[in-house]
């Protein structure tokens, strides 16, 4: 069973997606506030796959954390925000994520972005 | 070289009042001052005769020499020099009066004045006097009355009658060089003007700066400067020849003369000059002020122009920071209404994924729906470079899809089509027709229909020539659609908040089609 991280300052919406994939049938590490949480449990966890946010708690934003997780960890990183000027989606492309999802998320495309991405429930 | 420029300037002034130009002289070439040294003889001469030298002075050759009764005495450019002459030599000359420069050369050939001021050396007048060099050179210059045509030189002149000075040494050299011209001798140089002002005479010959002094002095302004007699007068001081100490005395004191002297002497007749020519200093002063208020104000516009330009740029500047601190907080507040929204649409997702009854999951996926429709419009403007309209053509199929994907994966069952105008139209109007396109794939995906397979939901949306939009909904195979309790809220949204009007068509067989026709600028000038 796969292991995925959710990065998710909203509470809320940390808690659907996750339970939203537990249903799916995936495992999910403790949701993630905050780029430094972030990068520490990819280190602890390795998880198989990163959902990312681009606005996080407390300074790091997504962008940079992801660029950090990158430096050791292959696992591939969706990002998902509502931002889509231009500034901040080539900014999160220049790490060559798995996909960038624009909310409100279509939890059926994330479900088939994974499957392609052979990360297995 | 001073001495003769000044003399030009003098001269100039002089020519311009008689409207000519080009016929002036210079004054001799200047040399360096000697230091006077009389030998001995000299001295003891000049000691015998101190206070015996008679001179008489010319009363009407002014500027040169003439008598000037405010000043109550002889002035004169040339009477200066001959007072410089006096105190080099410290004596003075015992001054006798006399009315014509004619009486004058007549005392001195019969040997009664030792000296002659202002002459010029001729033949004649070198039999009973010697001269000392040249101290002033001026051009004599032919004088005609403005209406009558000009004459050029000596020659123009055969004929003619000319009026000249008695004994002059222009009279002299014209007689014996052209007998053709009919020479009337006057007494002055007023006298022979004054001839060619009242047409007694043709023209008259006299040096130019006499004629500009007495044309303004006399006030006659029908004269004019016509030609040049080509003899000019080199003007000299004269003493008897049969005292050759005095000779050589007098060419010793002129000698001495300093170049500073000369333009002292100069100076004090060009202010003369310039005192009566004050009327064309006076415009040249104003020239100079005109100018010079032009440049002031010219300056003064340069330095406006630029700090406007200055101010325009700091303001344009100052909008430019201030509309993009705007667009920035328009682009926050899109994205945290987004958020927001992402937030309800998390906590219906949930709530669905707990509740066991089937009507309520139903319920709250219709409100998930139309919160999806909200969300997706302020995702739309978030990426829009307008922050106020979104293209239908690109918001309405992608909400479609949104909603079909989110029915546990009905994309896969209903295939949709659309063929869609580009509109762009504002949010207001962009929300309501998410919220009528989330009702319609609600009943499509809740209704029952004839055939799972290839089931198809067209959407169309076309401009008609009153400026209107018609939005068309169809699903063909839907042989029952469902009646979701948003169904009322359909029609309430077409009329009430889009102000149009919605055609519903249900028929079982035939599937339902819906027809929405509303105006986009319902909502035009709103803030």
């Amino acid at each position: 069973m796969s292991r995925i991280l959710v990065v998710e300052d909203e509470a809320i919406v940390a808690m659907s997606l996750c339970l939203q994939l537990q249903q799916a049938g995936h495992q999910t590490l403790p949701p993630a506030a905050t780029g430094d949480r972030a990068i520490k449990l990819a280190m602890e966890h390795k998880p198989d796959a990163i959902l990312m946010d681009i606005n996080l708690a407390r300074g790091m934003n997504g962008i940079e954390a992801g660029r950090t997780i990158r430096g050791f960890s292959a696992a591939p990183i969706i990002f998902t925000s509502g931002y889509t000027n231009e500034d901040i989606t080539s900014q999160a492309l220049s790490l060559q994520p798995a996909e960038y999802l624009v909310k409100p998320l279509s939890f059926h495309r994330l479900k088939n972005l994974l499957a392609e991405l052979q990360i297995r429930a | 070289m001073r001495t003769k420029a000044g003399l030009s300037f003098f001269l100039v002034g002089v020519a311009s009042s008689l409207m000519v130009s080009g016929l002036l002289s210079c004054s001799p070439e200047e040399k360096p001052a000697n230091p006077l040294v009389l030998d001995q003889a000299e001295s003891a001469w000049l000691q015998e005769y101190r206070g015996k030298l008679l001179f008489a002075p010319d009363p009407f050759y002014a500027p040169f020499e003439y008598h000037d009764e405010q000043l109550g005495g002889t002035t004169g450019l040339m009477h200066d020099y001959l007072r410089l002459v006096e105190e080099k030599l410290g004596i003075r000359l015992v001054r006798v009066r006399m009315d014509s420069f004619e009486q004058i050369l007549s005392l001195a050939r019969a040997r009664h004045l030792a000296i002659v001021n202002a002459v010029t050396k001729t033949p004649e007048r070198s039999r009973f006097l010697d001269f000392t060099e040249p101290l002033v050179e001026i051009d004599n210059v032919i004088l005609v009355r403005k209406d009558r045509p000009p004459v050029a030189d000596l020659a123009g002149l055969e004929g003619r009658k000319v009026a000249m000075v008695k004994d002059y040494a222009v009279t002299e050299y014209v007689r014996g060089k052209h007998p053709e011209i009919m020479i009337e001798t006057v007494a002055t140089d007023l006298q022979a003007l004054l001839a060619v002002s009242y047409s007694l005479a043709d023209a008259a010959i006299i040096d130019l700066a006499t004629a500009s002094w007495l044309t303004q002095k006399q006030g006659l302004s029908n004269l004019k400067v016509s030609g040049n007699a080509n003899y000019p007068v080199r003007l000299a001081i004269a003493s008897r020849n049969d005292w050759p100490v005095l000779t050589s005395i007098l060419a010793k004191a002129t000698a001495a003369i300093t170049p500073e002297e000369r333009q002292a002497i100069l100076n004090k007749w060009l202010i003369l000059e310039d005192t009566q020519n004050d009327t064309l200093k006076r415009f040249y002063l104003i020239l100079v002020a005109l100018a010079g208020a032009f440049l002031v104000v010219a300056g003064f516009m340069l330095l406006w122009n630029r700090q406007l330009t200055w101010q325009i740029a700091r303001r344009t500047a100052s909008l430019d920071q201030a509309l993009a601190e705007k667009e920035t907080l328009v682009l926050e507040l899109h994205h945290r209404t987004n958020n927001a929204l992402n937030v309800i649409i998390s906590m219906l997702q949930m709530e669905i994924s707990a509740q066991p009854d089937q009507a309520s999951c139903q319920a709250m996926q219709g409100i998930l729906n139309r919160t999806m429709a909200m969300g997706l419009v302020y995702q739309k403007l978030d990426g829009a470079s307008r922050f106020t309209r979104t293209d239908l053509a690109d918001y309405i199929p992608e909400l479609a899809s949104l909603l079909l994907e989110a029915h546990d994966g009905s994309a896969a069952r209903i295939r949709l089509e659309h063929d869609l105008a580009s509109a762009n139209v504002p949010y207001d109007i962009a929300i309501p027709c998410g919220f009528i396109i989330s009702e319609l794939v609600g009943l499509s995906l809740s209704g029952t229909r004839t055939g799972e397979a290839g089931a198809a939901v067209s959407i169309t949306l076309k401009h008609t020539d009153d400026h209107g939009l018609i939005l068309g909904y169809a699903d063909t195979t839907l042989s029952q659609p469902g009646d979701p309790p948003g169904r009322n809220l359909l029609t309430m949204t077409a009329e009430h908040q889009l102000q149009g009007s919605i055609q519903f068509n249900q028929k079982p067989g035939t599937g339902l089609t819906c027809t929405l026709h509303f105006q986009d600028d319902v909502y035009e000038g709103r803030i």
